[in-house]
C-alpha cells in the first residue's frame, strides 16, 4: 500500500506501471557500481522513480574534470567524495527511498558481500578489470547486470541475465585497451538513462532489451542498432563447457 | 569477390557506415581487415595490431554471426558476405 506523499509523488508514472509496479520499485535493491558519468544519471532517475534501496560505491573524489558529465556533483563537490556527494543530492531529490554511500572500490574480496541480496547490479565502471569482477559476482550470485560504457558520442550497453544469456566475459573475451577517452557528457547521460531504462524493465518483470544483444548508441547521428550476441558456450565464467578444454 | 563491411562507433567515423570491399576469391577475415585498415590513413592501427593480427578486443560477425576463438582470422568469407567490425568501448 503505498502513503498519501508515495501517491502524490509517483502520481504521473503510476497510471504506467500501476500501484502494483511502484510496490515492486519500491522494494527493490540496486547496486550501482561508479558514481561517474554512466552512474549518476542512472542514479538520479532510479531514485526519482522510487527504486527503494539504491547502494552506490565508487574509491573515487569528484574533481573538476569530471563536471561535464557527473551530473550529480557540482563545483562545491570538488574534493568529496563522490559517492557522499551523490547520496546528499539523491535524498534531497527523493528522501522516500534510501540510499547507501560506499566509498571503496569493487575488489574480488569485497565483491560478493556487496551483490549478494541485490535484486540488480549496474556497472557504471570505467575499467574492464573491474567489471570482470563485478561480471563473475554477478553469475557466481545469479543477478542480473546492466552493463554500459561509453567513447566520445557512442556508447554500448547489454543485459546479462546469468544462466540465460552471453556474461561480459562471453561477449568481450579480450578488454579494449585501457585509455581514458574523451566523452561529451550527453553520451554518458544517454547511456546511464538507458541504464535506468533496462533496470526498471526488470524490476518490473518486463522484457530486457538489451539481453542476448549489444545495444549500441551513436551520437552523431541519433542512432540505437543491436548486435546480436550468443553464450560461449567455453567462457570461463559460465560457461556450460568451461573447463573441458583446458 | 566483393564483402559487405559494417562498422559502428569510431570505426564508422573513419571508414563510413556500411560499404563494400574487393578482394581475391575466398579472402581470409584477416585479408578483409588489411583491406578495410588500409582504405583510410586516419584508420591506422585502429583494427590491426603492430604484428599485423586483427586486434583481440574488436568484435566480428560473419553475415550476423559471431566469429569466435583465436582462430577467426583464418575463416575464409564468400561473394557477398557482410563482415561487422565493432570496436568495444570502455569509458564510464
Amino acid at each position: 500500500m503505498l502513503s498519501g506523499t508515495e501517491s502524490e509523488r509517483y502520481l504521473r508514472q503510476i497510471p504506467l506501471i500501476g500501484e502494483e509496479g511502484q510496490e515492486k520499485l519500491r522494494g527493490a535493491k540496486i547496486l550501482i557500481v561508479g558514481a561517474g558519468g554512466l552512474g549518476t544519471p542512472a542514479a538520479l532517475y532510479l531514485a526519482a522513480a522510487g527504486v527503494g534501496q539504491i547502494r552506490i560505491i565508487d574509491p573515487d573524489r569528484v574533481d573538476r574534470t569530471n563536471l561535464n558529465r557527473q551530473i550529480l556533483h557540482t563545483e562545491k563537490d570538488i574534493g568529496r567524495p563522490k559517492v557522499h556527494s551523490a547520496a546528499e543530492k539523491l535524498r534531497a531529490l527523493n528522501p522516500e527511498v534510501e540510499i547507501e554511500p560506499i566509498e571503496d572500490a569493487l575488489r574480488e574480496e569485497n565483491s560478493d558481500p556487496l551483490v549478494r541480496g541485490m535484486d540488480l547490479l549496474l556497472d557504471a565502471l570505467d575499467n574492464f578489470q573491474a567489471r570482470y569482477i563485478l561480471n563473475r559476482a554477478a553469475v557466481s550470485c545469479g543477478i542480473p547486470l546492466i552493463h554500459a560504457a561509453v567513447n566520445g558520442l557512442s556508447g554500448q550497453m547489454t543485459t546479462v541475465i546469468p544462466g540465460k544469456t552471453p556474461c561480459l566475459e562471453c561477449i568481450f573475451p579480450h578488454p579494449p585497451p585501457a585509455a581514458r577517452p574523451p566523452v561529451l557528457g550527453i553520451t554518458a547521460g544517454m547511456l546511464g538513462l538507458l541504464q535506468a531504462g533496462e533496470a526498471l524493465r526488470l524490476l518490473l518483470s518486463q522484457n530486457a532489451v538489451a539481453a542476448n544483444r549489444l545495444l549500441v548508441w551513436d551520437g552523431r547521428e541519433a542512432s540505437l542498432e543491436y548486435i546480436p550476441m550468443d553464450r560461449d558456450p567455453c567462457c570461463r565464467v559460465c560457461g556450460v563447457e568451461r573447463g573441458s578444454s583446458e | 569477390m566483393k564483402i559487405w563491411i559494417k562498422t559502428f562507433a569510431r570505426f564508422r567515423e573513419v571508414f563510413g557506415d556500411r560499404f563494400t570491399v574487393e578482394v581475391p576469391l575466398d579472402a581470409t577475415v584477416l585479408q578483409v581487415a588489411k583491406t578495410v585498415e588500409c582504405m583510410h590513413d586516419g584508420g591506422r592501427g585502429m583494427l590491426m595490431e603492430s604484428d599485423h593480427t586483427i586486434r583481440r578486443s574488436v568484435i566480428l560477425l560473419r553475415n550476423g554471426r559471431r566469429i569466435p576463438g583465436e582462430g577467426r582470422e583464418q575463416v575464409r568469407l564468400s561473394e557477398g558476405d557482410e563482415l561487422t567490425i565493432y570496436p568495444p568501448v570502455a569509458g564510464g
